[in-house]
């Protein structure tokens, strides 16, 4: 009848479709997001104005000193403090009067204070959290349709994965085999062996990504239970307290450094990551000590609340299993929780998940290829998805290499810097299409290959002659973010100009030098 | 089972070929009732679970989102698995009906 | 330590695929015969066991699994890549050779 086939064939089939309708979106949610795992020293280098930054205690102290002179009577002080790894202190207020202003908006009332507590001018940048962004909330679109989207596409990643093992006879048998050198079966090994190898981190990052955004795509349950409106369920997860009235009696803050230090004591030896204060100027103030989400797994962002003479107010309700389990998959997905080795292990895991879906995207081209009637001659639509390859996998790097050459060498004057930060990342992108669809497959291939590979080695060794010695001063100085970022790419760039050798390098087996050169026999098997 | 393939005979192994019944119009068929029929299955068993499972209201919902996904991969992965589309639509309509009933027979029920 | 959780990694899987008999052909030239088989097993499941102990040590128990995971990819991974570079593949027939 109308059959798939076996249990194997279907999902061989279901894996296919459901990867490849989505697969240049899940390439851009994984380079993204990949590029995301260093979003804090990405921000770092990419504000070099700023170096390493002080201890928490010496920050908040730096940090009041400076908001008692330049705003004592604000109605709410903010605090960001530095970590590990993050340069600076940021702090905002809020002026008597004033409404909050809404994420996005510009805020004039906001200063970044360096190691010694001196406000610094830092080059308007979004940084790391570009990237991170990105992979969530896309950009130019509205931030609920871009979530829904990705939430489809997500899950779409999810039942690609579990077909895709399914599909697989030889998961074990192959486990160490990668074959180079032998066309589509090559591309395969490849697939498959960045599949399989980095297996449970890809189911892992899938579905957490999901429960991220889950009250969003799946709210039937919070409509189940709260009919009367999603709010009562948010006011029910997250309590607020309810705001501190001012009394009209004045009074100066305690020591900050010191109610940092009883936060700590009472999270039994947790890091703070900011600090608010309501009313600082007032005796009915309220402290707000909002604990770092790197502390635990299922790190969350819970507050203590102290009062004007430095007591603890009242300590938060345990959580219950249930959030401790969302929370420990939000922390799993997001990993601020990994120290440096293992934040390399989950980088490496997404570059393989990244790199993952683009063989995934080649893999499809090089199959169908050979069963074009016409190899010579593919139809449009077949022409299009090869080019869009090329645009996605090899434009999408182009265009994040860009972005930090904006940062670097956009003035820094210029109105609105960090919107034009990210104007060039979209214009290149856009090139990197509009060029792959120009040029014959295997060149629009390498001379972007070629070109990543070039923007990648030429910011560290920009940094070594315009920004004080680059990465050497950075690792002199005990830099390891800005240093770390420097040789990635520098062994990014190495990557990237080795496969664009490959790919130029290569000639398909059967085929004469002349059929080589008309580049439609493109990245047909081309050896990994 | 017509299997007609689309593929010339440029030496493929028939073994890899997928066996196709009428072409696209299967494929899509398959494809719709996984995206948007597992979908609903799973809205259906999240407000099910959500009322059924013990415990506080905002944990028993949480817990009832979470593993709404498995429920949707599940049905997805039955839409293809299926031994012929009839299956896999009743297949879906079976689960997401007993779901759904589960939902409407608790409600105003909930703790 | 998470150093010596990854070479341990590296190490269990290097026994595991020699305990296959496509790879040890390819490294030794015969198929293992049956009791270096069941020692290379054996070997190998303890160096990825040891290896959840020194990930444990470096991280925790929790933080430990978690890292685990990724030891074992990238040990793993280390091995697919030397297994497959190894041996060079034969260059495809070229009229031609470029420099």
């Amino acid at each position: 009848m109308s059959n798939l086939g076996g249990i194997r064939q279907s999902q061989s089939v279901l894996h296919t479709w459901s990867g490849l309708v989505v697969g240049w979106v899940l390439f851009l949610i994984f380079i993204a997001g990949t590029a995301a795992y260093w979003k804090e020293e990405l921000t770092r280098w990419m504000q070099p104005e700023i170096g390493l930054p002080a201890s928490s205690a010496t920050a908040v102290t730096q940090a009041q000193q400076f908001l008692a002179r330049t705003a004592p009577d604000a109605q709410r002080w903010s605090i960001d403090l530095p970590d590990a790894r993050s340069s600076a202190t940021s702090v905002s207020w809020q002026p008597q009067g004033e409404k909050e202003r809404r994420r996005g908006q510009r805020n004039p009332n906001q200063a970044t204070l360096d190691a010694d507590g001196k406000p610094v001018q830092v080059r308007e940048t979004r940084g790391g959290n570009f990237f991170y962004r990105l992979h969530f909330d896309l950009h130019y679109v509205p931030v609920l349709w871009a979530r829904w989207f990705i939430s489809a596409c997500s899950m779409l990643m999810l039942i690609a994965l579990i077909s895709g093992v399914i599909t697989h006879k030889k998961i074990f048998t192959d486990f160490f085999t990668f074959r180079r050198g032998k066309g589509q079966r090559s591309w395969l090994d490849g697939h498959n062996a960045l599949a399989v190898l980095s297996l449970p981190f890809h189911l892992m990052i899938t579905y957490t990504g999901l429960i991220t955004l889950m009250t969003l795509y799946m709210p039937w349950a919070v409509d189940a239970n709260y009919p009367g409106g999603r709010d009562a369920f948010f006011a029910e997860l997250f309590p607020r307290a309810e705001k501190a009235e001012a009394s009209g009696v004045a009074a100066t803050p305690p020591a900050l450094a010191e109610v940092l230090r009883r936060a700590e004591v009472q999270w039994g030896g947790g890091h703070a990551a900011s600090l608010q204060i309501e009313h600082p100027s007032d005796s009915a103030m309220r402290i707000s000590v909002r604990r770092h989400q790197g502390d635990q797994i299922a790190g969350a962002a819970d507050a203590l609340s102290f009062d004007a003479r430095g007591n603890l107010l009242d300590a938060a309700a345990p959580r219950s299993a249930a959030v401790i389990t969302r929370d420990g998959m939000i922390g799993l997905h997001a990993a601020r929780f990994a120290p440096t080795t293992m934040r390399w292990l989950f980088f490496l895991s997404g570059v393989a998940g990244t790199l993952m879906v683009a063989t995934g995207l080649v893999l499809w081209t090089v199959k169908r290829r050979t069963q074009l009637p016409d190899p010579a001659r593919p139809h449009l639509g077949f022409r299009i998805v090869e080019r869009l390859n090329i645009g996605f996998v090899t434009g999408l790097p182009v265009a994040m290499l860009a972005f930090l050459w904006g940062n670097r060498l956009l003035p820094l004057d210029v109105a609105n810097r960090s919107d034009a930060e990210v104007k060039v990342f979209f214009y290149a992108w856009a090139a990197c299409v509009v060029h792959a669809m120009l040029r014959a497959p295997r060149r629009g291939w390498v001379e972007q290959l070629a070109l990543a590979g070039v923007l990648a080695l030429g910011l560290p060794l920009y940094n070594l002659v315009a920004w004080h010695g680059g990465a050497v001063s950075a690792l002199a100085a005990g830099d390891g973010a800005k240093a770390g970022i420097d040789i990635g790419l520098l062994l990014m760039g190495a990557s990237l100009l080795w496969a664009a050798r490959k790919v130029h390098r290569f000639v398909p087996a059967q085929r004469k030098p002349r059929a080589a050169r008309t580049g439609a026999s493109a990245a047909a098997g081309a050896s990994a | 089972m017509a299997a007609s393939s689309r593929s010339p005979a440029t030496g493929t192994p028939p073994a890899k070929r997928v066996p196709r019944g009428s072409g696209h119009a299967l494929l899509w068929a398959r494809g719709l009732l996984g995206l948007l029929g597992g979908y609903a299955v799973a809205a259906c068993w999240a407000a099910a679970l959500a009322r059924l499972l013990p415990g506080a209201k905002a944990d028993a919902t949480l817990v009832a989102t979470m593993a709404a996904f498995v429920v949707y991969a599940l049905a997805a992965i039955w839409a293809y698995a299926a031994r012929s589309t009839l299956r896999a639509t009743l297949g879906l309509l079976l689960a997401g009906g007993i779901g759904a009933l589960l939902a409407w027979l608790l409600r105003g029920g909930v703790g | 330590m998470s150093m010596l959780a990854l070479l341990l990694a590296a190490a269990g899987f290097a026994c595991l695929a020699m305990a296959m008999e496509r790879h040890h052909r390819d490294v030794a030239g015969h198929a293992p015969p049956t009791p270096r088989r069941r020692l290379l097993q054996v070997l190998g499941v303890l160096g990825l066991l040891a290896s959840l102990l020194a990930s444990i040590a470096a991280w925790g128990v929790a933080q430990g699994f978690v890292g685990w995971c990724g030891v074992l990819a990238a040990g793993a991974g280390a091995m697919v890549l030397w297994l497959s570079f190894r041996s060079p593949t034969k260059p495809a027939p070229r009229p031609s050779s470029r420099s």
